[in-house]
């Protein structure tokens, strides 16, 4: 058995075992597989809503890597020539 | 004339005397047929002379004979009119060798020889001129790029070979008196911190109302840790504890923390190192007595719902 803390739009936030939880909370059988953020709880069922993934910061390629370097030894060279 | 003679025909009896001729038909109406008789015994066999006769094998012989012996009468067919085989064959190779092909009514002046073709394709094929390309914008192998155009550095540029010259740290430097010359790994007294397993005492704790010590009770635990932990509150009623212990995981590999934090506003948080480079993480939390209101967590400055997930919660207070 497990206590599903529930979001106001249904998501499943988070689950823990019914003797940590609260009177309000939904008891269940069993948690849906896999990561339980992806599923809605709606009229006693799961639905599978997983949320779109968060854009992640483009890795610097080993070109501009190299860009970089190049442009740090331009600098280096100009101020020791100076 | 005296005497009587008869004559039979069979059918009819006809005689004859000196009173004149008398006949009587002596056969009646046809009777019903008889019954038929025994079959009567086989007779002998009779022999036929065939010594005055041939045998199929003499007749032929006798014929081919017959055949050999006709003389055709040669002088009577006249072929002087006829060529013989010989003269057939002479005269159509005569006729053949006298047919004459009009050579000189064909003119080909107007066609090639095979020579003149020949020729005059040699000369159109070197006649074709192709369009000369402009290659100006393009380099060669004997225009090749400049080290600039390809935003290289030049071949006469000295690469600076010390740490020092382009403004890096060498590899002598110490963070924490730990030289950088390899993976640094930090302890806890490295940084003045608690060790993982330790736990405050209630003098350090400074809990009050009891001397007996303090309980430990688990308040909360999470049912699905691999799973992401979004911004949440969990509402418990922990009006009568003073502490918490909250056991989190840091990271997708359940890296385990553990903080101690009273009532109020915190922030739980590390920062580690890893790719040479350094990074923190964070999750803010408010703990009230109806429970433990959790933030967003952050690495860096982008939301990650996958680091600093609580998996348990102590309570910690004071026994009487």
């Amino acid at each position: 058995m497990y206590a599903l803390n529930i979001a106001e739009d249904n998501r499943i936030l988070s689950a823990t075992f019914p003797e940590y939880a609260s009177k309000e909370a939904v008891i269940v059988e069993a948690l849906p597989e896999g990561n339980i953020a992806d599923y809605l709880y709606i009229d006693n069922e799961y639905v599978y809503s997983p949320l779109p993934e968060p854009e992640q910061p483009e890795q610097a390629t080993v070109e501009a890597r190299v860009a970089e370097l190049e442009q740090a030894l331009t600098l280096l060279l100009e101020g020791a020539t100076e | 004339m005296s005497g009587i003679t008869h004559e039979w025909n069979g059918t009819i009896l006809t005689i004859t005397s000196d009173s004149g001729t008398s006949s009587a038909d002596l056969q009646g109406a046809k009777g019903e047929t008889g019954i038929r008789g025994p079959q009567g015994a086989p007779g002998t066999s009779a022999s036929v002379d065939l010594s005055n006769y041939y045998t199929m094998e003499e007749t032929e012989a006798a014929i081919n004979d017959a055949i050999g012996a006709i003389e055709i009468p040669e002088a009577e067919v006249d072929l002087s009119n006829y060529y013989t085989k010989e003269e057939t064959n002479t005269a159509i190779n005569d006729a053949i060798g006298a047919i004459e092909f009009p050579e000189g009514t064909t003119d080909l002046s107007d066609y090639y020889t095979k020579t003149e073709t020949n020729a005059e394709i040699t000369k159109a094929i070197e006649a074709i001129e192709f369009p000369e390309t402009d290659l100006s914008n393009y380099y060669s192998k004997d225009n090749p790029p400049t080290a600039a155009e390809v935003g290289a550095l030049p071949n006469t540029t000295v690469i600076p070979s010390k740490a020092a010259d382009i403004g890096a740290v060498p590899t002598s430097r110490k963070i924490n008196n730990k030289a950088l010359t390899s993976d640094i790994t930090l302890t806890a007294a490295d940084v003045g911190a608690r060790a993982i397993d330790w736990l405050p005492t209630a003098e350090e704790l400074g809990i009050t109302g009891g001397s007996g010590g303090v309980t430990i009770t688990k308040l909360w635990e999470n049912a699905s840790p691999t799973s992401e932990f979004a911004a949440q509150t969990i509402a418990l009623n922990i009006t009568q504890y003073s502490l918490f212990l909250i056991d989190v995981a840091t990271s997708s590999d359940n890296e385990k923390y553990v903080y101690v934090t009273g009532k109020g506003s915190y922030e739980l948080s590390r920062l580690f190192y890893a790719n040479s480079k350094c990074y923190a993480q964070k999750r803010a939390a408010v703990i009230s007595n109806t429970g433990f209101q959790f933030d967003t967590a952050y690495q860096d400055s982008g939301a990650h719902s996958t680091i600093m997930k609580p998996l348990i919660i102590y309570g910690i207070k004071g026994v009487a």
